[in-house]
């Protein structure tokens, strides 16, 4: 409870990340609907996706994609690179509980401010979303989001142990952020990309810790739901499994005075 | 005098039998010619920090540790305190291998890196300890209690209001001591905590650690290059020079 108390304080001593980090995100959303704008001109309906879906998605996929994202690579890579995880490792708990409760802590306010900013925009623009939540629903979302941070703590966790072994993990963190955004569904909804398309997306991760959720929030039916969570900790059994596995390889293999 | 003969009746708190530790790192020669080749082709070589290293060291003693760079002193701090394991041989404290990292473990021992803050630095001190006790699980009165008497020993109770980052090095050095020492560890393992302390400074701190060390029975091994440092509180020193223990000595070095 102490980590995330820090953390929270940490985040509110800058406001002004809080804010460019929300003001990006809302542009972002403007832009791609701006896109979209143009696309659905003169149409109602493409791949049985109305534009208000469209809006929908993309007001939840901000939030989501702001919310969800621990942010915690670049201070592992610095703690591992610097040598303070020497320290961290003689404390009586993980440093990657540490770093979770960090993650957690550190998202909070940002993910209020984005919240509210959405809010104010469907408010002043009168925007039609369609959100299908009952109270079961809710519950189901509420855990699809919490598999879902997981998940990407456990992404970014994978790639700053890269600082173990090199230098660099920027660019892996960039290359991270982009495939995300492409394969989550995110960026586009997988209902509107072709059926080929749309069959191999079940196989990759990501739409589960991302489109899943988003559809869960937005238009839920059960058997979905039963399919996404189940998709969902099969994936993070195994993310989780795979990074505690590269923990430990990193811990005994290639821990050297130096750092 | 041998160190045994300090103590043989007791169990020891520290034990290093025939402890050694290898590693391996990248050699590259300078150039982009070379460089290029390290892409495909990389030369590893074996480093051996410490070899055969065998002491014993008992409740309430405090040990120096000395030696020149690059002798393996921050090694084997490191792997007293379990963060580095042995490659061969045994290393024991409190009766716990080290790398083995129990929870029941390292809540008794304390390790201090030089140069190196295990504080978040951008919090004031006060928050940033508070944070400590958390990890710990530190009851509030006696943490408050730790807090007030190391701070005021060490001259910065008027600092924990100050967001770390804007203290001198030395500053943050005796808070971290401070933190270190709020959650009443039995062994206390510090390298190179002299680091931009002045001389005034040093005294307080070794004074603090030799009342602790008579009061609380506080075992710990100190690393310094500051032998005078070393002499003022340090039963017996153990010398490293190219990861071998060359000699242990008593009192004086």
């Amino acid at each position: 409870m102490g980590i995330l108390v820090a953390a929270i304080q940490i985040s509110i001593k800058t406001p002004l990340s809080i804010f460019s980090t929300v003001l990006a995100s809302t542009l972002r959303m403007v832009g791609y609907l701006v896109v979209w704008v143009s696309v659905y001109k003169g149409e109602d309906l493409i791949r049985n996706y109305e534009f208000t879906d469209l809006v929908g998605h993309y007001l939840l996929a901000t939030a989501l994609g702001l919310g969800l994202n621990p942010e915690i690579t670049l201070r592992i890579r610095d703690e591992i690179r610097h040598g303070e995880l020497a320290l961290y490792l003689a404390w009586p708990i993980s440093p990657i509980w540490k770093w979770f409760l960090l993650a957690v802590g550190s998202r909070l306010f940002p993910t209020i401010g984005i919240i509210i900013a959405l809010v104010s925009v469907v408010k002043v623009f009168g925007i039609q979303v369609r959100i299908g939540l009952t109270p079961v629903y809710t519950i189901a979302a509420l855990l699809a989001i919490a598999n879902a941070f997981m998940f990407n703590f456990c992404l970014e966790l994978l790639i700053a142990f890269n600082a173990f072994w090199q230098a660099g993990t920027g660019s892996l963190y960039l290359l991270r952020t982009y495939v995300v955004g492409l394969l989550s569904g995110a960026l586009v909804p997988i209902a509107l990309l072709p059926n080929f398309l749309q069959s191999m997306f079940q196989l990759i991760p990501f739409p589960y810790f991302m489109y899943f959720p988003i559809e869960l929030i937005r238009a839920p039916d059960p058997a979905m739901v039963m399919q996404g969570l189940l998709g969902q900790m099969i994936w993070l059994i195994l993310i989780i499994a795979g990074t505690m596995w590269i923990w430990r390889i990193s811990l005994k293999t290639s821990y050297v005075p130096g750092i | 005098m041998d160190q045994e003969s300090l103590s043989r009746s007791e169990t020891p708190v520290i034990e290093a039998v025939s402890a050694s530790k290898t590693y391996t790192r990248l050699r590259r020669e300078a150039g982009l010619r070379r460089a290029l080749i390290a892409l495909i082709r990389q030369e590893w070589v074996t480093v051996e920090a410490l070899s055969d290293i065998n002491f014993r060291v008992y409740q309430g003693q405090i040990i120096g540790l000395v030696g020149p760079n690059g002798s393996g002193k921050s090694s084997l701090i490191k792997m007293l305190a379990g963060v580095i394991p042995a490659t061969t041989g045994i290393v024991r404290v409190l009766g716990h291998i080290p790398s083995r990292r129990k929870r029941e473990f390292l809540r008794r021992i304390g390790l201090v890196l030089g140069q190196r803050s295990q504080l978040l630095q951008e919090l004031p001190a006060c928050e940033a300890l508070n944070l400590h006790r958390a990890v710990y699980d530190i009851p509030e009165d006696a943490f408050k209690a730790s807090v007030d008497e190391y701070s005021e020993l060490l001259g910065v109770a008027d600092l924990l209001q100050i967001e770390l980052r804007q203290l001198s090095l030395g500053e943050r050095m005796k808070i971290e001591l401070v933190a270190v020492l709020s959650h009443g560890p039995e062994v206390l393992l510090l390298d190179e905590p002299t680091i931009g302390l002045d001389n005034t400074s040093i005294t307080a701190m070794m004074k603090m650690l030799r009342d602790l060390a008579s009061r609380d029975l506080l075992t710990a091994i100190i690393s310094s290059h500051s032998i005078e440092a070393l002499t003022e509180v340090c039963d017996w020193y153990l010398n490293l020079v190219k990861g071998e223990l060359h000699k242990s000595y008593c009192l004086p070095l």
